[in-house]
């Protein structure tokens, strides 16, 4: 499958190099690192990696970016601002290049030299574990890489499918993997996604349009998305959202989360390892910042 | 005696239909290079939405232009969106309206379009359609000038070049 | 000598000049002038022979 899709986009010199590439090896990348004038790599999700003998040329990756955006990537400007576009499947396809600047800002990426796709894999059950815990507004915390989206992903699937109806404001197009408005995981039916915009307005605007019972985020970082936060907090929304952390110490030390954790807007802190999987539970913690369960 | 008369009258009808079909011509590449003209205009009001992929714009306009241009879009969004890159995709649909009123000039003029298609900067592209209507806008008002004067001379032409025939063959 | 060759020639000099006011009035003067050379070929081809004929006729006749 994934080597279909590959296939379907590839061009010139990779395409020759993706059909002679074994299957199994494209079937389990997790990532593809295409660079120009370099070898392929193909990156599993263990760490593991596959090079190709195949260096790419810089008509290849354009005509492969092009194919990708069916000829249109007018339409992906305001992706691209972002350095990414989504493709159908919510495969993120990562570009760099020479960028071009406007105001001091970038306003699109030239001369591409290098795209790096990401495989979307959409782990059915990965919440499994988390799921009776979460209670309240929960924010669930794990170092890169470890499975919070995939676990907040599934949790909303779960969640949706329980009953509850949920706005997930998807800043980076991670969550729902939307590709031109479209989401492209399965979110459950009683969810709606807000695709590509800022947190903080797209969860007031998402609390105004579809009185939810639940808004979930991804990756909250700045003041204006805990100040967001809290006005939704105080609104008889639940909430769920996910945080870059390793452990309760983490929380403690960053001060951008005082104000969270004072007013004890969090009911449940849920801390993800990697071991034995990426999103395994580690431990759970209570608003008051008690163990709940080690 | 009678053969002749009716060889004659033959070849007269003859020669007088293909002077009447020239000089409709004229009248008929008008209206495609309007049609075109006006495809043109909505490809671009569908490009500087920036929202819509080509395939998409391509199949809002297929229905609202009439023939051949609505087979011809049609045909450019299934392609393109089976995968084809939008300039080769555009020169060969452009090839198959060959058979249409538009000239060779209007069809060359057309097929430039392609190779600004899938730029990535709908500026470009806005500016590529915006120059090919200049032209069809030309061509227009040259052809509403000459068209009176050479559906005149298509029709004498097509009846004289007839009887001419008849009196040298009998 | 067959009388019908003097309407055709006289048909086809009417036609050559309709033509010629016609192709004249729509700009192409040169396909004009064309036609009307071409007219006067085809006349040229029809009387040729008579004219050889009137000549050998006005010989034989001064015995020259």
């Amino acid at each position: 499958m994934i080597r279909d899709m590959v296939l379907q986009y590839a061009f010139g010199g990779l395409l020759a190099a993706f059909q002679d590439c074994r299957a199994r090896l494209l079937e389990g990348a997790a990532e593809i690192r295409i660079r120009q004038g370099l070898p392929l790599i193909l990156r599993t999700s263990c760490g593991g990696e596959a090079v190709l003998p195949y260096s790419p040329t810089a008509r290849d990756i354009s005509g492969m970016l092009d194919k990708m955006a069916n000829s249109s990537l007018y339409a992906f400007d305001s992706e691209i601002k972002n350095g990414f576009i989504t493709i159908p499947g919510g495969h993120r396809v990562g570009i760099c290049g020479r960028a071009a600047l406007e105001g001091g800002r970038i306003k699109t990426i030239r001369n591409i030299s290098g795209l790096t796709i990401r495989i979307a894999r959409q782990i059915l059950g990965a919440g499994d574990e988390v799921l009776p815990h979460i209670s309240g507004n929960c924010l669930i915390i794990s170092p890169p890489g470890q499975g919070k989206t995939t676990v907040l992903r599934d949790i909303i699937r779960l969640l949706s499918l329980d009953g509850r109806h949920i706005s997930v404001v998807d800043e980076r197009s991670e969550i729902a993997g939307s590709h031109l408005g479209a989401r492209q995981n399965d979110l459950g039916p009683r969810t709606d996604v807000l695709d590509a915009a800022p947190k903080a307005e797209g969860m007031l605007l998402m609390l105004r349009a579809h009185s939810p019972d639940i808004i979930a985020v991804d990756e909250i970082g700045d003041e204006a998305d805990i100040s967001a936060i809290m006005t939704v907090a105080c609104c008889g929304v639940q909430i769920l959202a996910t945080l870059h952390g390793e452990n309760v110490d983490d929380l403690r030390k960053k001060p951008i989360l005082a104000p969270l954790i004072s007013n004890k807007i969090f009911d449940r802190y849920i801390f993800l390892t990697n071991k034995p999987n990426p999103g395994s539970l580690k431990a759970v913690y209570s608003k008051d910042l008690e163990v709940v369960r080690r | 005696m009678t053969l002749q008369i009716a060889g004659g009258l033959l070849i007269i009808a003859a020669t007088t239909l293909i002077g009447w079909d020239f000089s409709a011509r004229g009248a008929r590449r008008v209206r495609d290079l309007t049609e075109l003209k006006k495809s043109l205009i909505l490809l671009k009001s569908q490009i500087d939405y920036s929202i819509y992929t080509l395939p998409q714009a391509f199949s809002h306009i297929s229905p609202r232009v009439a023939a051949p241009f609505d087979e011809f879009y049609a045909k450019l969004a299934k392609d393109v969106e089976g995968g084809a890159d939008a300039a080769s995709a555009w020169v060969s649909a452009v090839h198959s309206l060959k058979n249409s009123n538009l000239d060779k000039t209007d069809l060359e003029n057309f097929a430039i379009l392609g190779m600004s298609l899938g730029a990535m900067d709908s500026g470009v592209q806005i500016n590529s359609i915006d120059m090919v209507i200049t032209n069809i806008d030309d061509s227009l008002k040259r052809l509403l000038a000459e068209n009176p004067k050479n559906s005149r001379m298509y029709r004498g032409l097509g009846i004289v070049a007839g009887l001419l025939i008849t009196i040298v063959l009998i | 000598m067959d009388i019908t060759v003097v309407f055709q020639i006289a048909a086809v000099g009417i036609l050559v000049a309709v033509l010629n006011q016609v192709l004249k009035g729509a700009g192409r003067d040169d396909q004009a002038t064309m036609t009307t050379l071409a007219g006067l070929i085809v006349v040229l081809f029809w009387i040729i022979s008579y004219v050889s004929d009137l000549f050998g006729t006005v010989q034989s006749l001064f015995q020259l």
